[in-house]
Protein backbone atom coordinates (compact mmCIF):
# COMPACT_ATOMS: atom_id res chain seq x y z
CA UNK A 1 0.00 0.00 0.00
CA UNK A 2 1.70 3.55 -0.92
CA UNK A 3 1.45 5.49 2.04
CA UNK A 4 3.99 8.37 2.98
CA UNK A 5 5.93 8.44 5.59
CA UNK A 6 8.63 9.68 7.27
CA UNK A 7 11.06 12.35 5.71
CA UNK A 8 9.08 11.73 2.24
CA UNK A 9 6.15 12.66 4.02
CA UNK A 10 7.87 15.93 5.47
CA UNK A 11 8.98 16.81 1.91
CA UNK A 12 5.86 16.32 0.37
CA UNK A 13 4.16 18.47 2.47
CA UNK A 14 6.40 21.51 2.49
CA UNK A 15 6.97 20.88 -1.47
CA UNK A 16 2.96 20.99 -2.12
CA UNK A 17 2.73 23.97 0.72
CA UNK A 18 5.20 26.12 -1.51
CA UNK A 19 3.52 25.12 -5.02
CA UNK A 20 0.26 26.24 -3.18
CA UNK A 21 1.24 29.55 -1.85
CA UNK A 22 2.19 30.42 -5.39
CA UNK A 23 -0.66 28.80 -7.37
CA UNK A 24 -3.92 29.75 -4.84
CA UNK A 25 -2.82 33.47 -5.13
CA UNK A 26 -2.33 33.96 -8.35
CA UNK A 27 -5.58 32.44 -9.19
CA UNK A 28 -7.61 34.64 -6.90
CA UNK A 29 -5.95 37.53 -8.70
CA UNK A 30 -5.50 36.13 -12.06
CA UNK A 31 -9.57 35.30 -11.99
CA UNK A 32 -12.30 38.01 -13.09
CA UNK A 33 -13.70 40.01 -10.56
CA UNK A 34 -16.79 37.76 -8.87
CA UNK A 35 -19.60 40.83 -9.04
CA UNK A 36 -19.26 42.03 -12.39
CA UNK A 37 -18.44 38.80 -13.98
CA UNK A 38 -21.03 36.46 -16.42
CA UNK A 39 -21.06 32.89 -17.34
CA UNK A 40 -19.21 32.90 -20.60
CA UNK A 41 -16.80 35.15 -19.05
CA UNK A 42 -15.76 32.59 -16.06
CA UNK A 43 -15.68 29.72 -18.39
CA UNK A 44 -13.45 31.00 -20.97
CA UNK A 45 -11.18 32.07 -17.57
CA UNK A 46 -11.30 28.41 -16.61
CA UNK A 47 -10.71 26.84 -19.43
CA UNK A 48 -8.61 29.69 -21.43
CA UNK A 49 -4.63 29.26 -21.79
CA UNK A 50 -2.38 27.43 -18.94
CA UNK A 51 -5.68 27.40 -16.49
CA UNK A 52 -6.79 23.98 -16.91
CA UNK A 53 -3.55 22.81 -15.88
CA UNK A 54 -2.53 25.26 -13.09
CA UNK A 55 -6.06 24.39 -11.54
CA UNK A 56 -5.31 20.41 -11.87
CA UNK A 57 -1.94 21.02 -10.76
CA UNK A 58 -2.45 22.96 -7.98
CA UNK A 59 -5.39 20.40 -6.86
CA UNK A 60 -2.97 17.22 -7.30
CA UNK A 61 -0.36 19.39 -4.74
CA UNK A 62 -3.60 20.30 -2.31
CA UNK A 63 -5.00 16.47 -2.28
CA UNK A 64 -1.29 15.07 -1.60
CA UNK A 65 -1.04 18.49 0.94
CA UNK A 66 -4.36 17.02 2.32
CA UNK A 67 -3.25 13.84 2.27
CA UNK A 68 -0.16 14.29 4.66
CA UNK A 69 -1.76 16.70 7.12
CA UNK A 70 -4.87 14.62 7.59
CA UNK A 71 -2.71 11.58 7.76
CA UNK A 72 -1.44 13.37 10.60
CA UNK A 73 -4.12 13.84 12.71
CA UNK A 74 -5.68 10.52 12.17
CA UNK A 75 -1.82 8.96 13.42
CA UNK A 76 -2.04 11.92 16.48
CA UNK A 77 -5.51 10.66 17.76
CA UNK A 78 -7.15 7.87 16.73
CA UNK A 79 -5.46 5.33 18.72
CA UNK A 80 -7.51 2.21 17.76
CA UNK A 81 -5.31 0.74 14.87
CA UNK A 82 -8.41 -0.96 12.98
CA UNK A 83 -10.38 2.03 13.10
CA UNK A 84 -7.23 4.08 11.87
CA UNK A 85 -6.70 2.08 9.16
CA UNK A 86 -10.14 2.07 8.12
CA UNK A 87 -9.98 6.03 8.52
CA UNK A 88 -6.50 6.34 6.41
CA UNK A 89 -8.07 3.70 3.79
CA UNK A 90 -11.52 6.25 3.35
CA UNK A 91 -9.42 9.08 3.00
CA UNK A 92 -7.00 8.36 0.62
CA UNK A 93 -10.17 6.95 -1.82
CA UNK A 94 -11.89 10.18 -1.20
CA UNK A 95 -9.24 12.61 -1.85
CA UNK A 96 -8.67 10.18 -5.01
CA UNK A 97 -12.52 10.51 -5.84
CA UNK A 98 -12.30 14.17 -5.76
CA UNK A 99 -8.84 14.59 -8.10
CA UNK A 100 -11.34 12.69 -10.61
CA UNK A 101 -14.29 14.38 -10.02
CA UNK A 102 -11.96 17.71 -10.76
CA UNK A 103 -10.69 16.50 -13.68
CA UNK A 104 -14.42 16.06 -14.85
CA UNK A 105 -15.38 19.16 -14.44
CA UNK A 106 -12.36 20.73 -16.15
CA UNK A 107 -12.85 18.50 -19.09
CA UNK A 108 -16.44 19.49 -19.35
CA UNK A 109 -15.67 22.82 -19.01
CA UNK A 110 -13.36 22.79 -22.32
CA UNK B 1 4.34 3.60 30.05
CA UNK B 2 3.89 3.34 33.63
CA UNK B 3 6.60 1.64 34.43
CA UNK B 4 8.43 4.99 34.70
CA UNK B 5 6.87 6.74 37.50
CA UNK B 6 7.68 10.81 36.47
CA UNK B 7 5.06 13.13 37.00
CA UNK B 8 2.56 13.55 34.70
CA UNK B 9 0.05 17.00 34.46
CA UNK B 10 -2.33 17.09 31.38
CA UNK B 11 -4.78 19.36 32.29
CA UNK B 12 -5.59 21.53 29.47
CA UNK B 13 -7.32 24.34 31.25
CA UNK B 14 -4.28 24.69 33.52
CA UNK B 15 -1.46 24.20 31.35
CA UNK B 16 -0.11 27.70 29.88
CA UNK B 17 0.16 27.99 26.08
CA UNK B 18 2.51 30.05 24.65
CA UNK B 19 1.90 31.76 21.60
CA UNK B 20 3.76 29.49 19.56
CA UNK B 21 1.62 26.45 20.40
CA UNK B 22 -1.47 28.38 20.77
CA UNK B 23 -0.58 28.95 16.61
CA UNK B 24 0.80 25.39 16.07
CA UNK B 25 -2.97 24.03 17.11
CA UNK B 26 -4.61 26.93 15.18
CA UNK B 27 -2.51 25.60 11.78
CA UNK B 28 -3.82 22.47 12.25
CA UNK B 29 -7.50 23.45 13.02
CA UNK B 30 -7.67 25.47 10.50
CA UNK B 31 -6.35 22.84 8.31
CA UNK B 32 -9.13 20.11 9.31
CA UNK B 33 -12.00 23.34 8.73
CA UNK B 34 -10.61 23.69 5.04
CA UNK B 35 -10.49 20.29 4.49
CA UNK B 36 -14.27 19.84 5.25
CA UNK B 37 -14.87 22.99 2.82
CA UNK B 38 -13.15 21.37 -0.05
CA UNK B 39 -16.26 18.64 -1.15
CA UNK B 40 -18.49 21.84 -0.84
CA UNK B 41 -16.00 24.23 -2.62
CA UNK B 42 -16.25 21.48 -5.89
CA UNK B 43 -19.94 20.95 -5.66
CA UNK B 44 -19.92 25.01 -6.84
CA UNK B 45 -17.08 25.17 -8.87
CA UNK B 46 -19.05 22.20 -10.96
CA UNK B 47 -22.61 24.60 -10.36
CA UNK B 48 -20.72 27.28 -11.68
CA UNK B 49 -19.63 26.06 -14.93
CA UNK B 50 -22.32 23.75 -15.47
CA UNK B 51 -24.65 26.16 -17.30
CA UNK B 52 -25.55 29.73 -17.60
CA UNK B 53 -28.67 29.22 -15.43
CA UNK B 54 -26.90 27.32 -12.91
CA UNK B 55 -24.23 29.73 -12.58
CA UNK B 56 -26.76 32.32 -12.24
CA UNK B 57 -28.62 30.81 -9.32
CA UNK B 58 -25.25 30.95 -6.97
CA UNK B 59 -25.81 34.74 -6.18
CA UNK B 60 -28.87 33.61 -4.88
CA UNK B 61 -27.04 31.32 -2.07
CA UNK B 62 -25.34 35.06 -0.68
CA UNK B 63 -29.55 36.04 0.20
CA UNK B 64 -28.36 33.61 2.97
CA UNK B 65 -26.38 34.48 6.49
CA UNK B 66 -24.98 31.16 6.94
CA UNK B 67 -23.57 31.17 3.88
CA UNK B 68 -21.99 34.20 4.17
CA UNK B 69 -20.66 33.34 8.15
CA UNK B 70 -19.55 30.15 6.06
CA UNK B 71 -17.70 32.41 3.13
CA UNK B 72 -15.68 34.80 5.74
CA UNK B 73 -15.25 31.88 8.12
CA UNK B 74 -13.58 29.95 4.82
CA UNK B 75 -11.91 32.92 4.01
CA UNK B 76 -10.26 33.29 7.49
CA UNK B 77 -9.14 29.98 7.47
CA UNK B 78 -7.40 30.15 4.39
CA UNK B 79 -5.96 32.96 4.83
CA UNK B 80 -4.25 32.35 8.39
CA UNK B 81 -3.62 28.79 7.39
CA UNK B 82 -1.16 30.41 4.51
CA UNK B 83 0.41 32.85 6.33
CA UNK B 84 0.94 30.20 9.69
CA UNK B 85 2.24 27.99 7.05
CA UNK B 86 4.71 30.57 5.44
CA UNK B 87 6.22 30.95 9.03
CA UNK B 88 6.32 26.93 9.47
CA UNK B 89 8.39 27.20 6.58
CA UNK B 90 10.74 29.51 7.49
CA UNK B 91 11.31 28.16 10.57
CA UNK B 92 11.74 24.96 8.39
CA UNK B 93 14.62 26.97 6.57
CA UNK B 94 16.28 27.92 9.99
CA UNK B 95 14.75 31.55 9.93
CA UNK B 96 13.56 32.75 12.39
CA UNK B 97 14.26 30.00 14.66
CA UNK B 98 16.69 31.18 17.44
CA UNK B 99 15.66 32.22 20.81
CA UNK B 100 12.96 34.85 20.95
CA UNK B 101 12.18 34.78 17.56
CA UNK B 102 10.01 32.63 16.94
CA UNK B 103 8.05 33.66 19.48
CA UNK B 104 7.75 37.18 18.10
CA UNK B 105 6.77 35.96 14.45
CA UNK B 106 4.21 34.22 16.29
CA UNK B 107 2.33 37.45 17.79
CA UNK B 108 3.50 38.69 13.84
CA UNK B 109 1.40 36.00 12.38
CA UNK B 110 -1.53 36.62 15.10
CA UNK B 111 -1.68 40.04 13.80
CA UNK B 112 -1.37 39.41 10.27
CA UNK B 113 -4.38 36.56 10.67
CA UNK B 114 -6.46 39.21 12.48
CA UNK B 115 -6.11 42.39 9.95
CA UNK B 116 -6.78 39.16 6.96
CA UNK B 117 -10.01 38.85 9.26
CA UNK B 118 -10.81 42.49 9.27
CA UNK B 119 -10.44 42.53 5.59
CA UNK B 120 -12.39 40.03 4.29
CA UNK B 121 -15.28 41.45 6.62
CA UNK B 122 -14.37 45.09 5.01
CA UNK B 123 -14.64 43.43 1.40
CA UNK B 124 -17.77 41.31 1.88
CA UNK B 125 -20.24 42.74 4.64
Amino acid sequence: MFVLTGMRAWVVQRFSAIVLLLVVPWLFISSPQINTMNYEEWRLWVSGGFNPPLIMGGFTALLFHLWVGIRDVLLDYVRHRLLRLLLLGSVAVLLFWLGLWLALILLRAL
Amino acid sequence: MEKFSRPRFLNLLQISFPATAILSILHRISGVVLTLYLPLSLVLFERSLLSADSFQQLPQLWDVLLVRLLVVAGLWALSHHMISGVRILLLDFGVGIAGEDAQRSAYVVAGASISTLLWILWGLV
